[in-house]
């Protein structure tokens, strides 16, 4: 009964193996690998892969109102303050309560989400000024208004200035 | 073709999974914080309480109807799927009926006037 089938089976793969020999060229099969390989190497193109551990690609000047993550600031800008644009300078405490907006990223087109933290805790810092309010909602919407002092739930309300962090793609 | 179909299929699925995190962050996580751990007594925090709320009819509809979640700039959909998502991460384990589109419809045409006296009562039932 094994024999029978193992035989069957040994002629149908003879076959199969003639046949593919008479019809396809070496060539065929060079091409199909060459498939498999540019597909396996396309794979950590998709966007399942690169969202996991892309490094975040920017242009343009941090300390200038310009700089994309500022599209919808309000406030002295902390990079011009002894900080950067993500963390607060030395002395001042960041705010965990937060305006959330979204701002469309130059280097690469793509809009992320930004978290504008205000640092506070010291006097207003007075350097670097910047007002663009790209998607600001008037303050009967609070959520989304950038004109409120957002230093809640730090020691102090005291604003010195604002940060722009990165929190990542906008999925929505 | 079929590497095209399957490009395609996964800038969907991508593009589903992440629809409800990426609401979360836009409209919640600026109060709320990215860990849910808010700034109480102000700003509550998300976690298996969410789970006490979803699983009674009032708390469903205090959940739906608190300003935050009624008034976000999202459809009644995205807030279903994005209120889903908040159980499961913020409550894990917990069997909690998930919210339909039409539940949240009904919900958020009623205003909840009070907010902060209904989640007292609420919780006043748990303790």
């Amino acid at each position: 009964m094994d024999n029978v089938f193992l035989k069957k089976l040994d002629q149908w793969v003879t076959g199969r193996t003639v046949t593919s020999a008479r019809n396809l060229s070496r060539r065929n099969f060079i091409s199909r690998l060459g498939q498999v390989l540019v597909g396996t190497a396309l794979i950590p193109v998709l966007p399942v892969a690169r969202a996991a551990n892309t490094p975040l690609s920017e242009i343009g000047d941090p300390q200038s109102c310009e700089y994309w993550r500022y599209c919808a600031i309000d406030g002295f800008l902390c990079s011009c303050c002894g900080g950067t644009a993500s963390t607060c300078p030395p002395g001042s405490e960041p705010s965990p309560v937060t305006w959330v907006g979204t701002c469309e990223n130059p280097a690469d087109g793509k809009r992320y989400i930004i978290s504008y933290n205000d640092c506070c805790g010291k006097g207003g810092c007075g350097r670097c000024f910047c007002n663009r309010n790209e998607g600001d909602k008037p303050a009967y919407y609070p959520p989304k208004n950038n004109d409120i002092n957002w230093c809640v739930g730090t020691k102090t309300n005291a604003y010195h200035c604002s940060t722009a962090v990165v929190m990542g793609v906008d999925e929505s | 073709m079929r590497f095209a179909i399957f490009l395609t299929l996964s800038f969907f699925l991508t593009d589903a999974e992440a629809d409800p995190r990426s609401h979360y962050l836009i409209h919640c996580m600026g109060c709320h914080l990215v860990d849910g751990a808010g700034v109480p007594p102000e700003v509550p925090t998300f976690n298996h309480d969410l789970a006490f709320l979803a699983g009674t009819d009032e708390g469903r509809r205090y959940l739906v109807q608190v300003p935050g979640a009624a008034q976000s700039p999202i459809d009644d959909a995205a807030l279903a799927a994005l209120l889903n998502w908040m159980l499961a991460r913020y409550a894990p384990g917990e069997s909690v009926t998930p919210y339909s589109e039409s539940e949240i419809s009904e919900y958020r045409q009623q205003i909840l006037a009070d907010p902060i006296s209904e989640r007292a009562r609420l919780f006043a039932a748990k303790h």
